[in-house]
């Protein structure tokens, strides 16, 4: 826990060099794509229909994932943090399998559940409700895939926030609803940040549960991902280009996160 | 942990993971290793035909990769190792010419329009004009390609292509949209359709009218990693009578 800055320059010379050596492997490609981007016609490419279409339906697509998200991930999070909820610890593996799951196993898993063929499928398809193939369906397999992070973000939010401010507000007389609009809700906000800008960023790469659940129909289906992946066949410009914003968000994502997901961050700034 | 041990598992950890880079990097160079990529057609056709030259040729090899042969002309452009490339379309052989030699043409095959099997549809049009929703390949897909153009002879084009549920990566893809039930109705080669997915799916003969037939061709490429096994495969898969039966048994037509 006392960590000195003497203690932190004592390392080995070589595990500086393994390190920024393995780094390169990271930056490198990364440095290619921004110099394979034709930057000389890059408006004009993004302003191409096809291309705006698959940003917009992204945009929708990730969005509405991470309303679900936020909607499922609060009362999922709320129960494992704060509950006796029996095999609590299963419940949780369950809420988080997406995440360690292949995406692609997800948009099999998800068509053998509500495909035309699937255990659902054909008694929602009775009353009207399409999945498969649909944007709907999009949502709902960038939504599997991408809802733990809200969860385990919420979780581990809960569990930092100091429970006695609850239980004072309880021995007040505060009824529970009140306890969580009032007591638990605000002080949760960097918590909810972070969780909203986690699921964003994976619901924005999501490719294989999409491909395989939804299929790829541009305006409907074909997120920038699936755009990416076909243009990376065909037109290798816009491939790049559009891998280039894609690196953009995310990069955006991690600046706004930084103070987040870089462990003990937060307490050295709190204690300094 | 004591330090030596620590030593120990980076160096082993370091060792591996150069040794696996390299191993991957080069595995590619085997003299005697005949590497394909071939449409997605030619699945079962061309690893058939690849036993069988592995039988004829002892101590040769042969590694194929199978996709859209778009996907495959994008690899190539991009860098891909390879010494035989069967492409489904002129299209996608025109643009890897810089990288190959004159291709020849090999296999022909018709297009048919498959449903599942409880289709009441009766001939190709009415299952179609009967579909809700209609499985294709990308445009750029050779068999994209080539169901718009024979759909268009039927002039069923326009009523079809709003019908789609997805634009797939291959002539596969679309097969597999068909015989999973997700798609009513899609346009695939006959040579597609095997006996495996009987019972699965109804296959319908297009109009006699409809002219569109898929052609497949082979080039080598122009610095292949086996040149004598490029060409040697080349002429065992243009010429041999063992090859011609095995497209002709998976249902191609042969010139």
């Amino acid at each position: 826990m006392t960590n000195t800055g003497k203690g932190e320059g004592a390392a080995p010379i070589i595990l500086p060099i393994i390190a920024i050596t393995g780094l390169s492997l990271f930056l490198l490609p990364l440095a290619g794509l921004a110099l394979r981007t034709r930057w000389s016609t890059a408006f004009e490419q993004l302003r191409d229909p096809a291309i705006l279409e698959a940003l917009r339906l992204s945009f929708i697509v990730s969005v509405t994932a991470v309303a679900i998200a936020l909607c499922y991930g609060f009362p999922m999070a709320y129960l494992l943090a704060r509950t006796n909820l029996p095999f609590r610890r299963l419940i949780r593996g369950l809420a988080l399998l997406p995440m360690v799951l292949p995406p692609i196993v997800g948009g099999i898993a998800l068509l053998s559940a509500f495909g035309r063929n699937g255990i659902l499928g054909p008694a929602l398809e009775s009353i009207g409700i399409h999945l498969p193939y649909t944007t709907a369906g999009a949502i709902l397999a960038v939504t599997f895939v991408s809802a733990p992070f809200m969860v385990a973000t919420l979780e581990a939010g809960l569990r930092d926030l100091d429970e006695r401010l609850e239980s004072a507000a309880a021995t007040l007389g505060a009824p529970r609803w009140t306890i969580i609009r009032r007591v638990v809700l605000p002080q949760l906000a960097p918590a909810i940040g972070a969780g909203i800008a986690l699921t964003f960023a994976r619901a924005l790469g999501e490719f294989g549960a999409t491909i395989a659940f939804a299929g790829s129909l541009p305006g409907r289906t074909q997120t920038l991902p699936l755009a990416i992946y076909q243009s990376l066949h065909t037109n290798l410009e816009s491939a790049f280009l559009l891998s280039v914003l894609l690196l953009v968000v995310s990069l955006t994502i991690l600046i706004a996160l930084r103070a987040r997901i870089v462990p003990g961050n937060n307490q050295r700034n709190d204690r300094t | 942990m004591p330090a030596r041990t620590l030593r120990t598992h980076l160096a082993a950890l370091c060792t591996l993971f150069t040794t696996a880079l390299a191993g991957c990097g080069a595995s590619s160079s085997n003299e005697h290793t005949v590497t394909i990529l071939a449409a997605a057609s030619l699945t079962e056709s061309i690893t058939d035909i690849a036993a069988a030259y592995e039988a004829d040729h002892p101590g040769a090899r042969v590694r194929t990769a199978f996709a859209g042969s778009q996907i495959l002309a994008a690899q190539i452009l991009e860098g891909a190792r390879f010494d035989l490339f069967c492409s489904a379309d002129d299209n996608q052989m025109d643009r890897v010419g810089g990288f190959t030699n004159a291709p020849i043409p090999f296999a022909t095959s018709r297009l048919v329009v498959i449903t599942p099997a409880s289709t009441t549809a009766v001939d190709a049009a009415g299952a179609l004009a009967g579909a809700e929703r209609i499985a294709l390949a990308a445009p750029e897909v050779p068999a994209g390609r080539y169901a718009r153009a024979a759909l268009e002879q039927l002039g069923l084009w326009d009523a079809a292509r709003p019908k789609a549920l997805s634009l797939e990566d291959s002539v596969r893809g679309v097969l597999t949209r068909v015989v999973m039930g997700e798609a009513d109705a899609g346009v695939v080669y006959a040579t597609d359709t095997d006996s495996t997915h009987a019972g699965t799916i109804r296959v319908f003969e297009l109009p006699g009218s409809v002219t569109v037939r898929a052609h497949f061709l082979a080039a080598t490429g122009s610095a292949p990693p086996n040149p004598a096994g490029a060409d040697d495969f080349l002429t065992y898969l243009v010429t041999d009578a063992s090859a011609q039966a095995i497209l002709r048994a998976h249902g191609f037509d042969t010139p």
